[in-house]
């Protein structure tokens, strides 16, 4: 009786909470967008995308929004924190499905969950106070908070992520696989390169994709540990500006609905743009997968 | 259960409706008791200083209000020239256009305060042997076209390339600096300049960076860091932002901080310039991170109203 009559409550919660997701996304890139908007025609693009004359509050030319140094930086420090995140979140990930027994492996879990739970400011304290000093030891290295900070520290936030997708996709495959290659006489390293790397493909992707997103959206622990020079970096330990620290840094001192605000919403559609990019192309590659195998 | 909590739900907005016009009618009262009001606009590098005196003031003068707004020193002085503000603050010394505009409209003078000054010292790393620096060579450093990137440029005793801090470009010591140094209308260089987001910051990244350089509010130095003494040409004599040198005016960057009226002040506005040149209006300028005024320019500032 009673379940009866909650069941189109219920049905109507979840319909409800369903759809609100796609209507918060909407309406997000609805309000950036239109924010941007008014600049959008009147924004010299060729400066914007080709030049690195970031200078919005001018002494005496007039403004100039030239964001290549923002774009070199933001991508910079995403390359590079996944050279460094996807081999070690990988391999962990193969380590705690694969070789670790069943208490090593309990233990990794909730460690590395505490890890993803770190939230993004403490991590950008880690660059600037403990991280910093110790890359300043290199020679030739005179400013610790730089490329290779910010880099490093987006790899710490990445890997979790990446290794609790992965892992979770290494777990997926069939025991059958694994039995059928050792009864092949395949070695346990064999088998994971052989066998459950091709199997996994989608998953280890999808984890690596998202350790890319979220790269590109951090936003506090690089403002704190990559510098903040706008320029186009050398070396791996030059300081750099990223799009998300200079809409941070910036934004609350732009005069509301000038174009120096505008301009930062401009930044905040491509940022937008770019993460949807790469959950759109890690979506189809995977697809693809999937259609050859299936 | 429905009904007890929807009576809930109208207690309670009954309970704030009757807050909300009760906090009405006590503000009402306040304003119709007040007397007089003066109307204060002007310079965002002042406009705090200009609440923490205008709050004050309400505490110290009852009757009087004092109605403080920013948009910029341009914004304040307009807002004499129009006759709707009675005090401008201003972070510049009003140009002579303006004056001749006020002087045709108003057919008075325009009197002027000093009220205290700002100071920006320009630090360097503790192991920097480096204790003189001169406006020119800050140029060098900073401005766009400048030549200096290597610290050998500035000394041969020194190595190393120049590591610049700077702060966030919308603040307001970024903007005098830069004017300070680079010259009116000149930019700072585009790329390279570690840009950080506030003061402390600033001397905290110098203190940890041997090779920068960076430029700060004079109350910001630590021991970690050293302040250079700054003259006006290279090989001059340089002077430290120090409280005596910012005040009597030998230290190069550094700028008076104004108020001006349409002629000589009366009554409330008279009253509330001659409290902020005192004592006690001046201890909130210091509070402020500024500098201010010496004893006998206090009493040189008060005898203006005359």
């Amino acid at each position: 009786m009673l379940l009866d009559r909650t069941e189109p409550l219920i049905h109507a919660l979840i319909f409800f909470c369903g759809w609100s997701a796609i209507f918060c996304v909407t309406a997000i890139f609805v309000f950036i967008f239109k924010e941007a908007a008014p600049i959008v025609p009147r924004l010299d693009w060729g400066t914007f995308f080709f030049s690195l004359d970031w200078n919005p509050v001018p002494g005496g030319e007039e403004p100039a929004y030239g964001a290549l140094g923002l774009l070199v930086g933001t991508f910079s420090v995403t390359i590079l924190g996944m050279l460094i995140a996807v081999p070690i979140g990988l391999s962990a990930a193969v380590y705690i499905s694969e070789f670790a027994g069943p208490k090593i492996k309990e233990s990794f879990k909730i460690i590395i969950e505490l890890l993803a739970a770190i939230p993004s400011i403490v991590w950008g304290f880690i660059g600037l106070v403990v991280l910093s000093p110790i890359i300043q030891k290199l020679p030739g290295v005179y400013v610790g908070t730089n490329l290779l900070n910010g880099a490093i520290i987006i790899a710490f936030m990445a890997v979790p992520l990446i290794v609790s997708i992965s892992e979770d996709a290494l777990r997926a495959v069939p025991d059958s696989y694994r039995e059928g290659a050792m009864a092949l006489g395949a070695r346990k390293w064999e088998i994971v390169y052989r066998v459950l790397f091709p199997a996994a493909k989608n998953g280890l992707l999808a984890a690596c994709m998202l350790g890319v997103g979220r790269a590109v959206g951090e936003t506090m622990a690089v403002l704190l540990a990559t510098g903040n020079a706008n320029n186009i970096p050398h070396a791996l330990t030059d300081p750099v500006k990223t799009m998300t620290a200079t809409i941070a840094s910036e934004f609350g001192d732009a005069e509301f609905g000038g174009d120096h605000y505008r301009v930062l919403f401009v930044i905040g559609v491509l940022l937008f743009i770019i993460t949807c990019a790469i959950n759109v192309t890690s979506d189809i590659i995977v697809k693809g997968i999937r259609k050859k195998h299936g | 259960m429905t009904t007890t909590s929807r009576t809930k739900f109208n207690y309670s907005a009954i309970a704030v409706i009757l807050l909300i016009a009760a906090a009405c009618l006590v503000s009402c009262g306040k304003r119709q008791t007040a007397g007089q009001t003066i109307q204060n606009k002007g310079s965002d590098t002042l406009v705090q200083v200009a609440q923490a005196w205008a709050e004050q003031y309400s505490k110290v003068k009852e009757g009087v209000s004092v109605q403080v707004a920013g948009g910029g020193s341009g914004q304040g002085v307009k807002g004499l020239i129009d006759g709707t503000v009675q005090i401008a603050n201003s972070s510049r010394a009003i140009k002579d256009q303006e004056r001749e505009q006020i002087r045709q409209k108003h057919g008075k003078e325009v009197i002027e305060f000093i009220v205290g000054f700002d100071g920006i010292a320009v630090y360097t790393h503790k192991e920097n042997p480096l204790t003189t620096i001169s406006v020119e060579e800050l140029r060098k450093i900073y401005a766009d076209g400048g030549s200096y990137e290597e610290w050998n440029q500035v000394s041969a005793e020194m190595e190393g390339p120049i590591i610049r801090a700077s702060r966030n470009n919308s603040s307001g010591t970024f903007v005098f600096f830069r004017e300070a140094v680079c010259g009116k209308g000149n930019e700072f260089k585009k790329t390279g300049m570690v840009t950080q987001s506030g003061s402390k910051e600033v001397v905290d990244f110098i203190a940890t960076t041997e090779k920068a350089i960076g430029y700060s509010g004079m109350g910001y130095k630590t021991e970690e860091v050293n302040w250079l003494a700054v003259s006006a040409a290279k090989g001059g004599q340089g002077y430290e932002p120090t409280l005596k040198n910012v005040q009597d005016g030998t230290y190069p960057i550094a700028r008076p901080l104004f108020l001006y009226t349409v002629g000589k002040p009366e009554g409330a506005a008279r009253e509330y310039i001659e409290w902020i040149v005192s004592e006690e209006g001046q201890k909130i300028v210091e509070a402020e991170g500024f500098v201010s005024l010496t004893p006998g320019q206090m009493q040189e500032q008060r005898a203006s109203l005359d």
